[in-house]
């Protein structure tokens, strides 16, 4: 049996983080988020990649990804974004 | 690479992974990365061709390009 139409929703996560906050607290709550939207229903999550910026803590994607895969069973993860100019095709 | 590790995600997550990439939004991380922010955007243009490339060729695919 095939489930009927309906929309879909998502949550692009901007890995943002009080600057001074416990990193590895940081990016344990971000994943224990995931959880909870694969818990609720959530269909996908996207989670982006940045360097610079001292509250955005995520830098590789793919690896909060491969993580959050372990932890979930429904939601699609996204990579929102991978930047291009700074990697090898 | 980022062919190379979508695919082994979309083994890892049985499916469940999404690819999006971009050109980098935040000027402070091309000027970390030592990068002029105006070529970003062709950067992303011709790495995303060679990853298509890469995703849908069966023969293996030779590229000169002059960043990677």
């Amino acid at each position: 049996m095939s489930l009927p139409e309906r929309m879909k929703f998502g949550v692009f996560m901007g890995p943002f983080h009080r600057v001074g906050e416990n990193p590895t607290l940081a990016i344990d709550r971000d994943l224990e988020l995931v959880q909870w939207l694969d818990y609720l229903g959530f269909d996908e999550a996207w989670i982006g990649e940045h360097h610079s910026a001292g509250w955005e803590i995520i830098s590789s994607p793919e690896i909060f990804i491969a993580a959050a895969a372990e932890r979930t069973r429904h939601i699609k993860l996204g990579t929102g974004v991978i930047s291009l100019p700074t990697t090898i095709p | 690479m980022v062919a190379n590790w979508m695919v082994q995600l979309d083994h890892m997550t049985h499916g469940r992974v999404m690819m999006g990439v971009g050109p980098g939004a935040l000027p402070s991380d091309a000027y970390m990365m030592g990068i002029d922010h105006t070529v970003q955007r062709p950067r992303m243009d011709e790495a995303l061709g060679v990853i298509l490339r890469l995703f849908t060729e069966t023969e293996p695919i030779t590229y000169k390009s002059d960043w990677f």
